[in-house]
């Protein structure tokens, strides 16, 4: 799932920003979300948070370790963030934002028992694992934490590795609540 | 009595509502003499829009954050003011008629907001007054999928309304937009996206990256023709938002990489031409390469093709456009690099001859750009939760 | 909640690193006793202790391509046909054969032809072994890459088949292949 993309980081920054007069405290949403970028740096935002979802180096020396330019930035620890390693190509909110985790579901809605399967490399080990981007769905979007990973996305004319389709197939209804990553095995 | 209001200027009706406020809240109303209700009361007028024009501007926000908030923003083009709006349903799509008469909504309801009886339609609205004037049944359902332009197409003169489905089998719906009726779905197994470019024919692109092109009749059977590979759907896919000249039936796969394929639509088999570069080597080492959500769009008469273009390694496909660069369709000739003033995730190119160029751009707003002078013409202020699609009249 | 989800038949011949980590993760979180030592860097495997090993390549063939619909265990969606006691039997005449071949997402898939070879017999052996023809012979590259140039219409190819199946016996009636109703949700 995802709608616009490149700069979800952009767009939700924009809408924080937006919307901050209105919210009772921006800084715990923000805390909240645990967007890492707004956490590393003032402003501007806009090209910090493109680089990043670009997968580039925000600043200083370019780490190249990995073939994935997103697993060059990934982490292990935090499943609220946007890098965090299994999220290399999800698209949408992120489930442990949400109520849940990356393989639980929020409250109230329910996993599909159907799923798109990519692979991610594990910053920490180095080695590739497989991934199934399944939606947990039942609820509306649940609006926090927009992330878009893009690696191993292809048009949905291949829908079996496209992120965009509401993945709700035999679920109890085909809304789209939150994107969940859980592992699926460990590649070869 | 309708031309009296009608007339009445904004700044009589402020007047005349401060006036009338003040005895309302201590007197009877019936006590107001008859004709001084006429004469000072203000009336409430429902706005009617222009016939459809070249410059008029749809915008599908999708709005990700509350998903069954999607609507469809009306703008004057020219000048970035709203004229309207409509709601739309769950990951909708949009079109216009190619009469510009009525506007298509592609909605996906449940009885109770989330849960209940799923319902899916095409709902007609008259494109003046956008008020509905039919909810076309869809059902056997269609693709809920982040919206993509391409999974809904009316065929050039009007009369079907083709929509892309996938349970799991990949299918089309045939509407006939006349008699208000789905008439009939057909298969296209293993594709994907509906271009539709003749009264009885669509084509679309396959897994494979063939292309398939089905002809169909009055009760939706279709016949089927493939291609042969055009390109590389395994390590180089064409976007979904290539460049559709609908009026020449030519379509311009772009791919991932920045390659251009040529597909003639016109016959009962698609055919490719000579492939070409949107980048030359230096520019491809630099990293330019397409990239957004609507990437390319098309100018029909001019024969030009719009790409939003950035720099960035693989798997940056839908980072937003820094750029958009014009090309010569019929030539790969790049004509200019426009630059933005904000990265975009979208664009339409309006098909009058004095062609504007809009963008949406990442903090939601609308932008307008003089393709001839390269010059800004507006910036409207945030549009929605998430515009994510534009279109315009003839595209 | 999954209410369309099958309850489906769990292939006795599935002992992949797969159904061992379903296993795991199935009964991680319950607190009564400490997990294992996870050797997955990961803040979710830390607490469940979950363990992979390699996946064999035919596994994460199918993993990659087809497991997104069709499940870990050969079943999934109502609405996705289930592989898991039922696949099998398509290969006891020559069209069923070549109908698992020529459905779009095998034939027009990206991979070679010896992967598609080598996903197909992983597949018929794991989910479906009991349903194989005696003197089943497993598909190789060459005659893969023959059948997969033709393009079939799904629907009404599998209809044909099936009767094909049922009019030889080899199924024991057309309802062990049959597709359900959905309604839209």
């Amino acid at each position: 799932m995802t709608p616009i993309s490149s700069t979800r980081f952009d767009r939700l920054i924009e809408a924080f920003t937006r919307g901050a007069a209105q919210r009772s405290s921006r800084r715990g949403f923000l805390s909240q979300c645990g967007l890492w970028l707004i956490a590393a740096s003032a402003l501007p935002l806009l090209p910090v948070a493109r680089r990043a979802q670009a997968g580039e180096q925000p600043a200083g020396k370019p780490v190249r370790k990995f073939a994935s330019a997103f697993a060059n930035l990934a982490q292990t620890s935090d499943s609220t963030r946007c890098n965090y390693w299994r999220y290399c190509a999800s698209d949408g909110y992120l489930c442990a934002c949400c109520g849940g985790g990356p393989n639980t579901c929020p409250p109230g809605t329910s996993p599909s028992p159907t799923s798109w399967i990519g692979s991610c490399i594990n910053p920490d080990d180095g080695k590739t694992y497989l991934i199934a981007y399944r939606d947990c769905c039942g609820q509306d979007s649940c609006g926090r934490c927009l992330c878009l990973g893009q690696e191993g996305d292809m048009p949905s004319y291949r829908p079996q590795v496209n992120n965009d389709i509401v993945w709700c197939f035999g679920a109890s209804s085909m809304v789209y609540h939150c994107s969940s990553a859980g592992l699926v095995g460990l590649a070869e | 009595m309708r031309g009296w209001f009608a007339g009445m200027s904004a700044a009589g009706v402020a007047a005349g509502a401060l006036v009338l406020a003040l005895p309302a809240f201590g007197a009877d109303p019936d006590d107001l003499a008859a004709d001084a209700k006429l004469q000072l009361a203000e009336s409430h007028v429902t706005a009617t829009l222009t016939p459809t024009h070249a410059r008029r501007l749809f915008v599908l926000d999708v709005a990700f954050p509350a998903a069954e908030a999607a609507r469809t923003y009306v703008l004057d083009g020219a000048t970035g003011r709203i004229e309207g709006m409509f709601n739309q349903a769950y990951w909708p799509n949009f079109a216009v008629s190619p009469d510009g008469s009525e506007l298509y909504a592609v909605d996906s309801y449940w009885e109770k907001h989330t849960r209940g009886k799923r319902s899916d339609y095409i709902v007609v609205r008259d494109a003046r007054t956008l008020q509905v004037s039919e909810d076309i049944p869809l059902p056997a359902g269609r693709l809920l999928i982040v919206s993509k332009k391409y999974d809904f197409d009316v065929t050039p003169d009007g009369r079907y309304g083709l929509t892309y489905n996938l349970a799991p089998q990949t299918t089309v719906t045939v509407t006939d937009l006349k008699a208000r009726k789905s008439i009939g779905t057909i298969g296209i197994p293993g594709c994907g996206l509906i271009f539709a470019q003749a009264a009885s024919r669509f084509s679309s692109l396959c897994a494979d990256g063939a292309i398939a092109t089905v002809t169909f009749d009055e009760s939706a059977n279709g016949t089927i023709r493939r291609t042969a590979n055009v390109f590389d759907a395994k390590n180089d896919p064409a976007f979904e938002h290539s460049g559709w000249d609908k009026h020449h039936q030519m379509l311009y796969l772009v791919t991932y990489h920045g390659k251009v394929v040529p597909v003639d639509l016109a016959g009962e088999q698609a055919v490719a031409g000579p492939s070409w570069w949107l980048t030359d080597e230096a520019e491809r080492r630099a990293g330019w390469r397409p990239g957004g959500w609507q990437v390319c769009h098309f100018h029909s008469s001019k024969r030009r093709l719009y790409v939003l273009m950035h720099r960035g390694g693989d798997w940056t496909h839908k980072n937003s456009g820094t750029e958009v660069w014009e090309f010569e369709a019929t030539t790969g000739r790049r004509v200019q690099r426009v630059r933005l003033p904000e990265p975009a995730q979208s664009i339409a190119v309006s098909q009058d001859d004095d062609a504007l160029l809009y963008a949406i751009g990442d903090s939601y707003r609308i932008y307008a750009l003089g393709l001839a002078t390269g010059k800004l013409l507006y910036k409207t202020r945030p549009l929605g939760f998430t515009p994510q699609l534009l279109t315009v009249w003839g595209d | 909640m999954r209410r369309r989800q099958r309850a489906g038949s769990v292939p006795g011949t599935l002992a992949s690193a797969l159904a061992l980590s379903i296993a795991l993760s199935s009964i991680s979180g319950s607190g009564r006793a400490a997990p294992p030592a996870s050797n997955v860097p990961d803040s979710v495997t830390r607490r469940s202790g979950l363990t992979l090993a390699p996946m064999p390549r035919a596994a994460q063939l199918y993993a990659t391509n087809c497991q997104g619909c069709h499940g870990e265990l050969g079943s999934s969606a109502a609405e996705m046909p289930t592989l898991a006691g039922r696949v099998g039997y398509f290969t006891r005449i020559p069209e069923g054969r070549r109908y698992l071949v020529q459905v779009p997402n095998v034939a027009l898939n990206a991979n070679s032809d010896a992967d598609i070879a080598a996903v197909l017999n992983w597949l018929l052996a794991t989910y479906s072994r009991a349903q194989l023809p005696p003197d089943f012979k497993p598909y190789t590259a060459s005659e893969v890459g023959e059948l997969r140039q033709a393009r079939i219409d799904v629907a009404a190819t599998r209809r044909r088949v099936i009767d094909a199946l049922v009019a030889a016996g080899q199924v024991p009636s057309a309802d062990a292949l049959a597709l359900p109703h959905i309604v839209l949700y």
